[in-house]
């Protein structure tokens, strides 16, 4: 059986409404919702792991097909070059889907580790709370529980730190450094274009995901609007206040959901910056459809 | 008188604005502006302290209409710290009939400003200092069973820190002068200065997946003290209430859904015995997105009230009524970026235990907002 991400808290929840009468019941249950995220876990990181060598298989195998590339360049061995070339040509499509399963399996694992430490953090408190009631030294098996989870989340927490690193936002590729050089023949002009082209293709991915992202936000931040203008209606004209009871402390600390998470920017900075990318990105494809045709102009004009 | 009263308006303006002169980064985050036609029904025969003029009739009826204007200047947006001026402002007409005396013709302004300093530390807290005005008027303030607020002017700051997005602890004050003219003394009864200081924990729980970031929902728990001074009621020495309160919010934002319940109990003390009540309030609001442009909302809120002192049967000014109901659904039509229509149907009735006496409000209405600079 498979537990939803917000099962722990809810638990958690209840536990705490209940005064705590039923914590050993909790106990087990949050348990299995440990154990449930640790198996998804287990999984995005293996799928994390075979993504990752399929491309590292790909990338050596590419870099090794360059040097040879770069030798048949050398020794003038038109023959040879030819060859590499259509080879180059077949692994760029391969190496290119590698890469973006690999940013997929990557995105996975982050979001499984967020859902197991999230679990593991609920499991450590309902731990805490069972430690505060019994008498210090009672029962060391209540801390030895503690420790498994706390050394688990530390655990956790390091692997994913150490070879995921902190998730990263969506990124403008660099500018390829490609040009045409004097003693390139038509064929190798022909596979800088078509290398060109992947760029330009997995950009038009990147800008169509920008798309998607801009749209979800901007119909999100309509969503809110029209909900605060809905409650600043009510409020404008005081047709909510009546004469029951002056106003009592139901502030919050703060009001907004950028407050609620410290690190999610609002939404119309997201907005902006997303926006910004993609006009970046569409720039770019325009300079690279322009570098297209100088080298096909160029293609033309070689043996 | 008006510009006497808009002068600390003014000042907080000023105020807030200066230091955010030199950054150069004044944007206007949102502008919306809200047309409104409104058809309402009245029903009772609620008495209230503030609201001298009495009519026989407990049936009316009014046409309104509405013109209002709200935004928000973002005067500095930095990583780790904002500043932004809410403000809103707005006047509003009724045409009323049914009344035995004469057809009463109020007519509303109203405009507040609120200034919010927000800085975030960075996995630690957030700190948020605010500072308000808002200036409300009616004139020719109709008899029961039309209840209108009555104007004043009333000004707040406060500052609150939420540590780990968890314990929040919150302070606030208030002073309000509702400016009585010389015909209506009653009104300054209603004076008040009020300090509230809240503290809560929270857990708030979000979906890992990037694209869901703003989905969550989360429990808060929450206590606070209250005290509220009336300086002109109380013979000799002036009303001084001492209110605790506890409750909870749960609180849920989904891809299509918006949930927020809050049930919070109050028991309030006071120099003057004959006003120590105990209280129970629950709000509800819920948002719903139907397709693709459509939108709607729904906010509810039940009141109830019991004071202590057995056989109490003497109203206590502004809060006369005991018991309250209010149900207020939207319907919002989204035509383009810039455009919306909304139908809105709102209920309320408010009702005393003592007497039975109560008034109902309902009635429907039409709202177009356009925001231009979208």
């Amino acid at each position: 059986m498979r537990y939803p991400r917000w099962s722990a808290p809810l638990l958690i929840g209840v536990l705490v409404a209940a005064g705590a009468p039923a914590g050993l019941a909790a106990q087990g249950n949050l348990s299995q919702v440990v154990d449930d995220w640790e198996g998804r876990y287990e999984v995005a990181r293996d799928n994390y792991q075979a993504a990752y060598q399929e491309w590292e298989y790909y990338e050596s195998r590419w870099e090794q097909l360059m040097e040879e590339f770069g030798r048949a360049q050398t020794e003038e061995d038109e023959r040879r070059t030819t060859d590499i070339l259509a080879q180059l040509q077949e692994l760029s499509r391969e190496r290119d889907r590698a890469e973006g399963t690999l940013r997929i399996r990557k995105e996975e694992w982050h979001d499984a580790s967020e859902g197991l430490i999230s679990a593991l953090e609920a499991r450590i408190e309902l731990q805490v709370q069972q430690m505060e009631r019994s008498p210090v030294g009672s029962n060391p098996d209540v801390l030895a529980v503690y420790n498994l989870y706390s050394d688990r989340l530390q655990e956790v927490e390091s692997e994913t730190d150490t070879e995921l690193g902190p998730r990263r936002e969506l990124e403008l590729p660099p500018m390829p450094d490609m040009q045409v050089q004097p003693d390139d023949t038509r064929s190798e002009i022909g596979f800088k274009i078509r290398s060109l082209r992947n760029r330009i293709a997995v950009l038009e991915d990147l800008s169509s995901e920008l798309d998607g992202k801009i749209a979800q936000l901007e119909n999100r931040q309509r969503w809110e609007r029209t909900r605060d203008d809905f409650n600043a209606g009510l409020r404008g004209f005081d047709d909510v206040v009546v004469p029951v009871t002056p106003r009592s402390g139901t502030t919050t600390a703060v009001g907004d959901t950028t407050a609620v998470d410290l690190e999610l920017a609002p939404l119309e900075t997201r907005i902006a910056r997303l926006t910004g990318l993609r006009d970046s990105v569409l720039e770019r494809i325009e300079q690279l459809e322009e570098k297209v045709e100088d080298f096909q102009r160029e293609a033309e004009r070689r043996p | 008188m008006r510009t006497r009263r808009l002068l600390p308006l003014i000042a907080v303006c000023v105020c807030v604005a200066t230091p955010a002169e030199g950054t150069g980064q004044i944007r206007l985050r949102d502008f919306v502006i809200t047309e409104g036609a409104s058809l309402e029904g009245y029903l009772g025969n609620f008495s209230a302290i503030t609201v001298p003029q009495i009519d026989s009739t407990e049936r009316a009826v009014a046409g309104v209409g509405e013109f209002r204007v709200r935004g928000i200047l973002g005067l500095m947006a930095r990583e780790t710290q904002s500043v932004d001026v809410a403000f809103d402002g707005g006047i509003r007409q009724f045409a009323t009939g049914g009344f035995q005396l004469r057809n009463y013709a109020p007519r509303e302004h109203s405009g507040s400003l609120e200034t919010t300093y927000q800085r975030r530390i960075r996995r630690v807290g957030s700190l948020t200092a605010n500072a308000g005005a808002r200036l409300r008027s009616i004139s020719d303030r109709p008899p029961m069973p039309l209840y209108l607020a009555p104007g004043y002017d009333r000004y707040t700051a406060g500052m609150s820190y939420l540590h780990r997005g968890i314990f929040d602890l919150g302070v606030e004050g208030e002073v309000a002068d509702y400016a009585a003219p010389k015909v209506l003394p009653a009104l300054d009864l209603l004076d008040r200065s009020s300090v509230v200081v809240t503290a809560g924990v929270r857990k708030i729980y979000r979906s890992p997946a990037e694209l869901d970031r703003d989905d969550y929902w989360g429990l808060r728990a929450f206590s606070s003290y209250s005290y509220h001074s009336y300086p002109q009621q109380g013979q000799g020495s002036p009303r001084i209430d001492h209110a605790v309160g506890a409750g909870a919010t749960f609180e849920g934002r989904w891809e299509r859904l918006s949930l927020e319940f809050t049930l919070e109990g109050t028991r309030s003390r006071s120099t003057s015995r004959r006003v120590e009540y105990n209280a129970a309030r629950l709000n509800g609001q819920a948002d719903w997105i139907l397709g693709q442009s459509t939108q709607v909302g729904l906010r509810g809120t039940l009141a109830r009230k019991r004071f202590i002192q057995p056989g109490q049967d003497a109203l206590v000014p502004g809060e006369e009524a005991d018991n309250a109901s209010m149900l207020y659904a939207e319907l919002t039509r989204h035509l383009g970026d810039r455009v919306s229509g909304a139908f809105r149907f709102g209920w309320q009735k408010v009702e005393t235990n003592i007497s039975g006496a109560y008034y109902t409000r309902f009635g429907g209405s039409f709202f177009l907002r356009v925001r231009p600079w979208n």
